[in-house]
């Protein structure tokens, strides 16, 4: 946290060292608001998804992921900016059929929503003849990512012979001492294009896409995962986690942004 | 309404332009300071209306036979480019030879008053020789064929052709004739033979209204003469070569051609590949219309013998300002000798002459100048010598000739500024040449030192050995250098004796000090720079760009924006137009968002400002034509007085151009084959085609009349949909550096 004040101590007093950047229409500074959603190209591929629905759970295919951003950049020079943002994604993650821990299986159990926080430093930069903050940047960053399992209750099925379809069977509340409470930890590796389309002398259009590399920290919380109680290891969920992200680098943007 | 409108302000032009004619005959040319001509009266409907919106009328009015999109192409075309010629700087409303053209076409056109309201007729600055009529009843002469008629009844013979190719919309035709006929069929050969057709018909035709009009028979054939001739100067008179000799230059009949070049044009040239049929063919087609018609008139002069010639002169004092923009210096000069005889004392004259050997001496020290010369097998007439000789000359020799020359001028016109300025650019271009060295230069002027020679020579060998004999080598080799040493002469190096006097003079060697200082600074400072790190040139350079707009202006005068939208490869006129007017809204808007004072002149706003804006922005891109025919030099200019005048006018000596371009352009090409490929692929590279077509070029450079030349410019590269905001923003960019201070 320190280190983000830091940054933005930097940049405020970027203010002063750059009296011959103009900006847009003289406005240097920028906050975006964007909301960003990726469709999920592989995350449904051999397996299986399932959301509680009138008491039972059933199947789907998960396709899209969604989160929102803010984001603050700070224009140095005409095609150089820094910037910060913070923002939630939001998705699923599918816990694995559990064996040994029931006595009827295998089991089937409701995704469990996700909630992960991003904060991440970044620069933007844009061709020679570029003029941020309008139009096109690419933005590069790195930042970590605070994932977490959102606190609600979930369900799960007891398949007993499994020849009969798990949507007969009605969903059973997962006692709250099942879930994995810790946070995953993890940095994220960010490249984007990102377009800021003028509407006002004061407003833009943002929109975009972002790639993003994914990494979890191997230093996690094992001991969480030892409970018996638990239905995944912090490890498992981890995997969970890094898979899920892996299969869906690449999303979409768009969002409003404000020049001052 | 519109209609109405238009019609009763074409009525307003040709009445003003009638009272106009008749003030501009009391306002006479004054050839020993001569002004170039300028627009005069009440800026035209051609000039002010915009060009979609004369489409737009053509198309209401049904003017053509074309129907649809071929009459859309047709009308764009033409309107266009035309419009481009008439905003180019280079063509004049009001003026007295425009006035002239006027009373000779209303005379031809004297028994058909609709036609006399139709027809526009403008003067058109170039050497080119030539006259064209347009679709819109616009009739264009140029200066350079003006310069070299020798009858007004010649002059109202081409216009009588031109209304021609008018009455019988052959510009129409020949579009008309493309749309038609096959792609296979359209051959050079055949536009041709095409063309010549609609030609021999304008002839034709208009050797009746030249009848008709009660002109001289006997002026028809010379016509084509002219016609034959006009790539030549206008007059040929042999360059003496005693011209370029003064008191203190002598130049050797050696460095002048021994032989004369004949004129090589023939009447009957291959045409086959030619719009017009050769000069006999047409003599041939016009001799025999000539048989079936009597009674012929004999006025040569409606409007007086003096007018014509008065008017001609004009032409030619054009014609050296034309040649003096596009740097061709030489032909300047042979104009000069040619109109000097007449007019010695002509302080137009003197200040193209020093321009010109200014220019000349430039281009020389930059190895550049033999491009603008004749190549030595086009020589031709007796401008020929005057290239030959030029050519001949090595670097020193033609810089120290061009700095005899213009200290001459300035010894002529002690007390004139401009001229004082191109001398003073002179001394320093010598100081940049080099070699250039003033130990190199005789005391002695040509005729001394070969004198001594003379004498010397007379004197025994043995004698002249013996003076040497005793002296070290490397005394014997200053001894060889010393021009001071008669020894030494040599009449090929004639230029060494021809500044004595200048280079004792404490006036040209405070200068030559003082520019040789300043560059000495400069060397050392790029040698500073030499040895910097990376990291510290890299700053260096940053700064520099930086700096390059940057002048503390307030004021400043935004020139005719060229903007270019392009669609499918091809340019979108209309919404370039359109373009073109939103910029000219946005720098009004953004420069009073930054509290300066930006002044444009452009199609747009010459309603407002009038034919004085119109003739600034003539001057202005003058002088822009003028530095990027030769980018490479300190160009001056060549109004410089009227651009002083500007300077005064607005308050600032900063002037803007710009030009913007745009495109969308997206190459799908990849999308398809990473969809074979890879499907999820072209996910990804599809949106980022559709995002990246986006291609906007906007270059901006801001010229400073007061230093001369290109102050800087800078150039944006975005990917950004073109908007007024986006344009604004980075207008905002190019106006803020303006506004401030150098770093």
């Amino acid at each position: 946290m320190k280190k983000i004040v830091k940054l933005l101590l930097i940049l405020v007093s970027a203010n002063q060292i750059n009296a011959q950047n103009p900006g847009y229409f003289g406005r240097k500074n920028v906050v975006d608001f964007s909301v960003n959603g990726q469709y999920n190209l592989f995350s449904n591929l051999g397996r299986n998804f399932y959301k509680f629905e009138n008491d039972k759970l059933v199947k789907y295919k998960d396709r899209v992921d969604w989160g929102f951003r803010v984001n603050y950049s700070r224009v140095l020079r005409r095609n150089f900016a820094l910037g910060i943002e913070c923002g939630y994604d939001y998705y699923r993650i599918q816990p694995l059929q559990i064996y040994g821990y029931f006595s009827f299986y295998p089991t089937d159990f409701e995704n469990w929503d996700v909630k992960s926080l991003n904060i991440m430093p970044k620069i933007e930069f844009s061709n020679k003849g570029g003029l941020l903050p309008m139009g096109i940047s690419h933005q590069i960053g790195a930042g970590i990512r605070l994932v977490k399992v959102v606190d609600k209750e979930y369900h799960y099925v007891l398949d007993g012979n499994g020849s009969q379809p798990s949507v007969l069977y009605n969903a059973i509340v997962m006692p709250d001492s099942y879930l994995y409470k810790g946070t995953a930890k993890g940095l994220v590796f960010m490249y984007a294009l990102n377009m800021r389309t003028p509407i006002s002398q004061r407003i833009f259009l943002n929109y975009g896409f972002r790639y993003t590399l994914n990494f979890m920290s191997k230093q996690l919380d094992y001991s969480a995962g030892t409970s018996q109680n638990l239905l995944m290891t912090s490890g498992e969920y981890q995997n969970l986690v890094r898979q899920r992200k892996i299969g869906s680098f690449i999303q979409g943007n768009i969002g409003l942004s404000f020049a001052f | 309404m519109n209609l109405i409108k238009l019609r009763f302000s074409i009525v307003c032009f040709v009445f003003i332009a009638f009272l106009s004619d008749r003030n501009s005959f009391y306002a006479q040319q004054n050839f020993n300071d001569y002004k170039t001509l300028a627009s005069v009266g009440t800026i035209p409907s051609d000039f002010t209306q915009l060009t979609y919106n004369k489409i737009k009328a053509d198309i209401n009015k049904e003017r053509t036979d074309l129907k649809g999109k071929n009459e859309k192409i047709f009308l764009e075309g033409i309107h266009y480019s035309i419009d481009e010629m008439l905003h180019s700087g280079k063509v004049i409303y009001g003026d007295e030879i425009s006035l002239y053209l006027n009373a000779v076409a209303q005379k031809i056109l004297k028994d058909d008053a609709s036609l006399q309201k139709e027809l526009r007729f403008y003067t058109l600055k170039s050497n080119v020789s030539n006259a064209f009529s347009t679709d819109q009843g616009i009739v264009f002469v140029t200066t350079g064929l003006i310069s070299q008629l020798t009858s007004e009844a010649q002059l109202a013979y081409i216009l009588a052709h031109e209304i021609s190719h008018y009455t019988e919309k052959h510009v129409v035709e020949t579009f008309d004739w493309k749309t038609k006929t096959d792609r296979s069929d359209r051959t050079i050969e055949k536009l041709s033979q095409y063309s010549k057709e609609k030609e021999f018909d304008a002839d034709k035709i208009g050797l009746k209204m030249y009848h008709a009009a009660g002109y001289s028979k006997e002026e028809i054939l010379p016509t084509f003469d002219v016609l034959m001739f006009s790539y030549l100067p206008f007059d040929e008179i042999a360059v003496s070569k005693a011209y370029f000799n003064s008191e203190n230059m002598f130049i050797p009949e050696s460095m002048f051609s021994p032989e004369k070049y004949p004129i090589k044009a023939v009447e009957d040239e291959d045409d086959s590949k030619s719009s017009h049929p050769n000069i006999k063919k047409r003599k041939d087609a016009v001799e025999k219309e000539l048989e079936n018609l009597g009674n012929w008139g004999k006025t040569i002069y409606s409007l007086g013998e003096d007018k014509f010639k008065y008017i001609r002169k004009i032409a030619r004092f054009e014609s050296i300002r034309n040649d003096v923009i596009d740097a061709n210096y030489a032909d300047a000069i042979y104009s000069i000798f040619l109109l000097e005889k007449e007019y010695p004392n002509s302080i137009y004259l003197q200040r193209m002459k020093a321009k010109s050997w200014l220019g000349m001496a430039q281009l020389k020290e930059l190895n550049k100048l033999n491009s603008t010369l004749q190549k030595t097998t086009d020589y031709e007439g007796e401008i020929a010598e005057l290239h030959f000789f030029l050519r001949k000359l090595d670097k020193i020799g033609l810089i120290t000739l061009a700095l005899r020359q213009v200290q001459d001028i300035k010894k002529q016109q002690p007390n004139d500024k401009e001229i004082q300025l191109i001398w003073e650019r002179m001394v320093k271009t010598t100081t940049i040449t080099e070699k250039f060295d003033l130990a190199a230069f005789s005391s002695l002027k040509f005729d001394e030192a070969k004198i001594e020679f003379e004498k010397i020579k007379a004197d025994t060998t043995q004698k002249v050995e013996g003076k040497t004999e005793n002296l070290s080598k490397y005394e014997k080799i200053k001894k060889k250098k010393n021009q001071n040493d008669p020894l030494n002469f040599d009449s090929e190096k004639f230029y060494l004796y021809g500044i004595s006097d200048i280079i004792k003079s404490e006036e040209f060697l405070t200068s030559f000090n003082k520019f040789k200082k300043e560059l000495d600074e400069q060397k050392a400072e790029d040698e500073k720079e030499n040895l910097l790190s990376r990291g510290e040139r890299s700053k260096l350079n940053q700064k520099e760009e930086e700096n390059q707009i940057r002048c503390d202006a307030q004021d400043l005068i935004c020139v005719e924006p060229i903007v270019y939208r392009y669609r499918l490869g091809q340019i979108d006129r209309i919404k370039s137009e359109k373009l073109a007017e939103d910029f000219v809204e946005i720098i009004a808007k953004t420069s009073k968002d930054l509290d300066m004072n930006v002044t444009t002149i452009s199609s747009s706003t010459l309603k407002k400002l009038g034919t004085p804006g119109f003739n600034e922005r003539a001057v202005l891109l003058s002088y822009l034509q003028q530095i990027t025919n030769e980018e490479d030099i300190d160009i001056f200019p060549v109004d410089y007085s009227l651009l002083s005048d500007i300077q005064t006018n607005y308050g600032t000596s900063k002037v803007m151009f710009s030009i913007l371009e745009h495109s969308y352009q997206t190459e799908f090409s990849a999308v398809l084959f990473s969809s074979i490929l890879f499907f999820p692929a072209a996910l990804v590279i599809f949106p980022l085609k559709l995002i990246m077509g986006n291609e906007t070029d906007l270059n901006v450079i801001i010229m400073d009349i007061d230093k001369g030349g290109i102050a800087g410019g800078q150039f944006y590269h975005y990917k950004e949909p073109l908007s007024k905001l986006s344009i604004g923003a980075h207008l905002y960019d190019v106006l803020t550096q303006v506004k401030s201070k150098p770093l």
